[in-house]
């Protein structure tokens, strides 16, 4: 007795502690004025009401005694962990019918034209709603128990328009595991259905990002690639699965070439060890390895600066016998202020046998340093090659790459051209030039890279090319 | 000692012919009246009726006692005063002020009010003011409180301190800090309207009432 008598009295939201006070047959108001008269009673000067698990606080209320029902103004709640603002609320005998409301709990918010309580849940209509930056929305939706579920949900990670949509049979958002679970999803692409997935769980703690797992270039032939790291790929029975997978299909005048790998990380500490299947078609010959990639990266972070060290190493067996490893040591450090930022790098990279696929010659960049001093949008960056323990001056880039603005609704297409050039300081002549070109609607960024290589630097193993990406804005 | 009783009862027939006529008022007792010449109280110990036609009082109580233009004593007093009963457990009545106080389970009744129930009270009878003291309670309308002034002659209550209140249309209306109030503008059987904001004119008129009940 004595323990509910202080829960009342230290909650100060509690319609018992203010001054004047109503007990109706649905709940009980509070307020810090009374008046009755035969129109009805009307409580001000700041408003309480109670019924069952929902409570909300306001300016004024009036009880209409003819039809039994209290009228409101704004009003600002909360329902089972959840809080919430009406501009008005009715009650209908036992239930609260509540005007245009807000609900929010933690980074879930939800827009209702209409909602309804009624036995300790909520019912709300016309639903429009944001996780992180997922918007999402549906007919009606039900919150019960602190759970929020919707039927028939539409999902998307477009600010504005519907691009990419999730359809959701059922969308459910947990208030305590903090987690939303989707069921019988289809997930669509300008209104094409791509593929569906039974169940799956978001985290909405992890802000969504994504890159289209497609990649689309020209260097020394027209290529196709793609790739899906781990971790993306959902499972059925919620999360991911740590599958990765990288393709590539490249089309040159007299050949055509295709690699994968697939991969399939067995531990993830952060060391990640992931045994590895390669395989590679082209006209002349197929080939096939078995290998295990072995990584991990140390990061600290001391006030502005950053420090990453990320070694990893890839072993591949093929099925003559013959092996190729590839070793490599990426170090950095990252000063960030708030206008300037510089990184210095060191890579270190070591190949024994010999690479047969494309792709892991590519990976291959020698021994370099680097030094990038960055004032956005302009970049500079100076590279330098280790060579018998001295540092031999190779190349300057310097590169003006506008960011992105948010998106907004009611905002045109964002275009940006982002030029770059490249100076070989050894052999003193212009090495490389190229431009990004940023096509942003509300939703994605299509960016067109082409690209020129004059003086050909280590890594570089065409004379220049073109890339398509999408990704989200 | 009943010699001793003789001259007494001789002596307030007079006084009932005499005394009580000259205050306004007639005296009808139900037994014995006995007279304290010394002091000029007249004790009726089995009680009587006490009319005042002017001013349209009743009252009847099993014991009574009272003297002429001062007070008047009565226990289990019943008064019926225009539209208003009284009753108490104790009633004194001050006749020079006008004022009459209610002790031990008094109880009042108005035509709004069926039934109010009290601990102590204190009525102006000149003007027509009650002011009820602790553990107020009455069954139609219900309501409790711990101060109320009620002015019998409009029908206004004016609760004081903690209160609840059950409204005409079914509400329970409380209030629980030690200044809470509740003004009620009563019609038969209804609520005509009630207020926790006391207009200053309502308040200046009846709040003396407080601390002259409180003298």
């Amino acid at each position: 007795m004595l323990s509910w008598l202080w829960s009342l009295a230290s909650d100060p939201l509690s319609c018992h502690n203010y001054p004047y006070v109503i007990e109706a047959e649905f709940g009980i108001l509070g307020g810090h004025a009374l008046k009755v008269s035969p129109e009805g009673t009307e409580l001000s000067g700041g408003i309480c009401l109670e019924a069952g698990n929902i409570q909300f606080s306001g300016e004024a209320l009036t009880y209409h005694p003819q039809s039994q029902s209290v009228t409101t103004g704004l009003v600002q709640g909360n329902l089972d962990g959840w809080s919430f603002r009406a501009q008005g609320a009715r009650t209908v005998a036992q239930n609260i019918e509540l005007e245009t409301v807000e609900l929010a709990q933690g980074n879930v918010k939800i827009a209702s034209q209409r909602a309804h309580y009624q036995d300790g849940g909520l019912v709300a209509e016309t639903i429009t709603g944001t996780v992180q930056n997922l918007r999402f929305s549906g007919d009606r939706g039900v919150l019960q128990d602190g759970v929020f579920q919707m039927e028939d949900a539409i999902a998307t990670p477009c600010a504005c328009g519907q691009q990419i949509q999730a359809l959701g049979q059922y969308a459910g958002y947990d208030l305590s595991s903090g987690a939303i679970n989707l069921e019988s999803i289809q997930i669509e692409a300008y209104g094409i259905p791509l593929f569906r997935v039974a169940e799956f769980t978001v985290d909405p703690a992890a802000a969504p990002t994504w890159q289209m797992p497609l990649a689309i270039g020209y260097d020394d032939g027209l290529y196709l690639g793609i790739s899906i790291p781990s971790g993306a790929i959902p499972g059925q029975s919620g999360g991911t699965l740590p599958i990765e997978f990288d393709g590539e299909l490249a089309g040159f005048p007299n050949d055509l070439m295709a690699e994968a790998s697939l991969g399939y990380q067995i531990i993830d500490n952060p060391f990640h060890i992931t045994p590895l299947i390669k395989g590679g078609l082209s006209k002349e010959q197929q080939q096939l390895a078995l290998g295990t990639r072995l990584d991990q990266t140390w990061q600290s972070q001391q006030g502005n600066w950053e420090f990453e060290f990320k070694p990893s190493a890839l072993g591949l067996l093929y099925p003559d016998g013959r092996a190729f490893s590839h070793l490599a040591l990426s170090t950095r450090a990252k000063w960030q202020g708030p206008e300037w930022d510089s990184e210095i790098g060191l890579d270190l990279d070591r190949l024994t046998g010999r690479a047969r696929f494309p792709s892991d010659q590519d990976t291959s960049t020698g021994n370099q340093v680097f030094v990038q001093l960055r004032n956005s949008p302009w970049a500079t960056r100076a590279v330098f090659r280790l060579e018998n323990s001295e540092l031999v001056r190779e190349e300057l880039i310097v590169a003006y790459s506008p960011s992105i603005p948010p998106p907004e609704p009611e905002a045109p297409p964002y275009l940006s051209l982002a030029p770059l050039i490249g100076y070989d300081l050894r052999r003193a002549g212009i090495s490389r030039a190229g431009a990004i070109i940023r096509y942003a609607d509300c939703c994605l960024v299509y960016r067109l890279g082409v690209q020129a290589v004059f003086l050909p630097q280590p890594g570089d193993r065409v004379d220049g090319g073109f890339t398509l990406g999408i990704e989200l804005r | 000692m009943f010699p001793m009783r003789r001259p007494w009862l001789l002596f307030s027939y007079l006084c009932a012919l005499t005394w009580a006529q000259s205050a306004g008022f007639t005296v009808e007792p139900a037994g014995n009246q006995n007279v304290d010449l010394a002091t000029g109280i007249v004790t009726l110990p089995q009680g009587g009726r006490v009319v005042d036609p002017a001013q349209g009082i009743e009252l009847t109580a099993p014991y009574l006692r009272y003297k002429e233009g001062e007070l008047v004593f009565a226990r289990q007093a019943k008064v019926v005063w225009q539209d208003t009963e009284l009753s108490s457990g104790e009633l004194n009545i001050d006749l020079a002020e006008q004022k009459a106080e209610l002790a031990q389970a008094m109880a009042i009744e108005i035509p709004a009010l069926s039934e109010v129930r009290a601990q102590a009270a204190t009525v102006f009878l000149a003007d027509g003011i009650a002011v009820l003291n602790g553990k107020i309670e009455s069954d139609s309308p219900e309501l409790s409180a711990n101060q109320a002034i009620v002015d019998l002659n409009t029908q206004e209550v004016l609760l004081i301190g903690a209160f609840s209140y059950l409204d005409s249309s079914g509400l329970r209306l409380s209030g629980n800090q030690p200044d809470s109030k509740l003004y009620l503008k009563l019609g038969p059987g209804q609520t005509v309207s009630a207020n926790t904001e006391v207009g200053a004119e309502i308040w200046d008129r009846l709040s003396p009432y407080l601390e002259t009940a409180a003298d």
